[in-house]
């Protein structure tokens, strides 16, 4: 698959025009309907984590990016925030896990669909999560419930 | 956004999730069920049949409404639930928690109502 890329600039109508351009990647079939699927959860609580947590610069902008290498799927997501410390606060989040959580639990799931997860300043103002997509969500390990009892 | 809900009866309801459970509409959802709980209704039937969303802020507000009825024997159980649901259903290991039927008649069957 050769790397597709593609540009949103409203936060609110974001996560809809993303599935929107996942779906037409799969429809055309540049892009596996499973993996667009999969990708596209993973994907939506980044955007989503951006859309209430972030600071930005400038005008918001984020750019995605998605392609194959070695045989698996990477993705590439840029954008006009001035960043933050993603390995600390997904440190935090685990050491905080409660179970059936309400809140904070978006980027462990990013981080259980992601290999090689990484978020890093690439400019001024820019940053860029990048990431490849594991073959299927069972190969993760999130368990909300665990040490669960029902109430 | 609003979320239809069907009262079937014996403190049970069907929610139609819609296209999307998600930071967007979440406090909505609390809100409806919150409202529902105020007149008694126990057990939650979630349709998730054209749902192509559901993010962990939706899972968290469908986890809120579980530990507020669940002391009193309420469940919330899922319906119809989609391949993206399924998806996030999985990861997160919550069908530990939350019991899912192919069909709403099928989750109304299983309640008894």
């Amino acid at each position: 698959m050769s790397p597709q890329t593609q540009a949103f600039d409203d936060l609110i109508l974001l996560p809809d025009a993303l599935r929107v351009w996942l779906d037409h990647l799969a429809n055309s079939g540049r892009l596996d309907p499973e993996a667009s699927m999969m990708l596209g959860v993973a994907l939506h609580e980044w955007v989503a984590n951006l859309a209430q947590h972030a600071q930005w610069a400038s005008s918001p902008r984020i750019v995605v990016s998605v392609g194959a290498r070695d045989g698996r799927l990477h993705c590439a997501v840029e954008d006009t925030s001035v960043g933050f410390d993603l390995a600390a606060v997904l440190l935090n989040r685990r050491e905080g896990f409660e179970a059936l959580p309400e809140r904070g639990m978006g980027l462990l799931m990013l981080d259980a669909h992601a290999d090689g997860l990484r978020y890093e300043a690439v400019g001024p103002h820019r940053h860029r999560l990048s990431f490849g997509l594991r073959a299927s969500a069972d190969e993760s390990g999130l368990d909300l419930t665990q040490a669960f009892a029902p109430l | 956004m609003s979320f239809p809900i069907d009262e079937t009866g014996e403190g049970t309801v069907v929610l139609t999730v819609g296209k999307a459970l998600d930071f967007r509409n979440a406090a909505a959802f609390k809100q409806a069920c919150q409202e529902k709980i105020a007149d008694d209704v126990r057990h939650f039937i979630l349709d998730f049949s054209d749902t192509g969303i559901l993010d962990s802020t939706g899972l968290g507000a469908i986890f809120s409404v579980y530990r507020q009825v669940n002391p009193s024997g309420g469940k919330v159980v899922f319906a119809s639930v989609s391949r993206p649901v399924q998806v996030v259903v999985q990861l997160t290991r919550t069908y530990k928690v939350f019991n899912q039927y192919g069909t709403v008649d099928e989750a109304r069957q299983a309640l008894g109502v």
